[in-house]
């Protein structure tokens, strides 16, 4: 039968778990293993990974640190891929060329989040969402914090700019960025 | 174009290095328990008898597949063993090369079903099948109720 319900629908186990009165074995506790109450098997299994962030990931995160935001242009759609791919998936082809684009955008979509990233209550929230990057085909982007506004005043079509972090303290990573910030009485 | 162009020198891509940290605590359960306890603090082997059909099983049974019917009569095993198969290894648990090859088999006991695979403490070229041997223990008060408790057979 395999439902949840088969035991109930023939009658039950004819009270079968009812009459066993006494379960073999011990419940054992955490403590109960440190101090030895029972023989047992410790083992550590050496399983190593190393996660790569390939082709194209590896070139994003290495642009990064020099302060720049690198994409990959499909010649056949003309679209600008960023975060960058090796492949395009609407020609189904690799993708051609390496061009850069700007480190300003586009507030696609935010959040207004009362929770860290350890999902521990805040009072002072945190601003995250998606930047639409300008010189990269429209909608592309990337996720990211937002700072130097209010809640208030977040919305979605605003301009903001990249907050490097200083170079000598980058290190390769999407946090080589700060957070994005207004873009103010710029003209792009 | 990219496939021709693409980086084959894996060590220039960005990567992260991990441990997956999947320690276990492994219990012996009721019969390993009382098989191990025996062990450690009295230098026995013991198996299992079923009382329906008088099968004995090494390492102990709770429950005999024969009949299957729960399993409480404890027995210890005779002294000697016979090897049943026999084999050299070079390599060690993590993979790597050992100094020395070494014998392991599977030892069998007279009127028991079962046996232990472990250490032969024979040279290479004498392990082999039909090899009586005894099982050789770590010093009481050493032991700590694991199979290694047993070091290894001997002839």
């Amino acid at each position: 039968m395999g439902r949840p319900h088969a035991i109930r629908q023939r009658g039950g186990d004819g009270g079968v778990t009812a009459n066993i009165a006494r379960w073999p074995g011990a419940e054992l506790g955490s403590k109960d293993l440190e101090n030895g109450k029972v023989t047992t098997q410790r083992y550590r299994p050496d399983a190593k990974f190393a996660w790569s962030a390939g082709e194209a990931m590896s070139r994003f995160l290495a642009e990064l640190q020099q302060g720049r935001l690198i994409a990959r242009e499909c010649k056949n759609c003309g679209r600008i891929l960023f975060p960058p791919r090796m492949f395009c998936e609407e020609c189904f082809r690799p993708t051609d060329e390496w061009v850069y684009v700007k480190d300003t955008g586009t507030i696609e979509t935010y959040s207004i989040s009362y929770l860290d990233t350890d999902a521990r209550r805040i009072t002072e929230p945190i601003l995250v969402g998606v930047v639409s990057v300008d010189g990269a085909s429209p909608k592309m982007g990337i996720m990211h914090y937002f700072g130097e506004m209010a809640t208030g005043e977040i919305r979605i079509g605003m301009k903001v700019q990249a907050k490097w972090r200083p170079a000598e303290s980058r290190v390769g990573s999407v946090l080589d960025i700060e957070y994005f910030r207004p873009l103010h009485g710029v003209d792009r | 174009m990219t496939f021709t162009e693409r980086t084959t020198d894996a060590r220039s891509f960005r990567h992260w290095p991990g441990n997956v940290e999947a320690d276990y605590i492994y219990t012996s359960g009721i019969a390993g328990e009382r098989f191990f306890r025996e062990l450690r603090d009295h230098g026995r082997l013991m198996g299992t008898r079923c009382s329906e059909c008088g099968t004995q099983w090494v390492p102990p049974k709770l429950f005999c597949e024969e009949c299957f019917k729960e399993v409480h009569d404890w027995v210890e095993l005779p002294r000697e063993g016979t090897v049943g198969a026999a084999c050299i290894v070079g390599v060690a648990l993590d993979g790597s090369r050992l100094s020395a090859p070494e014998a392991w088999g599977l030892v069998r006991f007279a009127g028991f079903r079962g046996g232990f695979v472990h250490r032969l403490l024979v040279t290479p070229d004498r392990a082999r099948a039909g090899l009586r041997v005894r099982a050789v223990l770590k010093p009481e008060g050493t032991r700590t109720g694991a199979i290694t408790d047993i070091r290894g057979f001997s002839p």
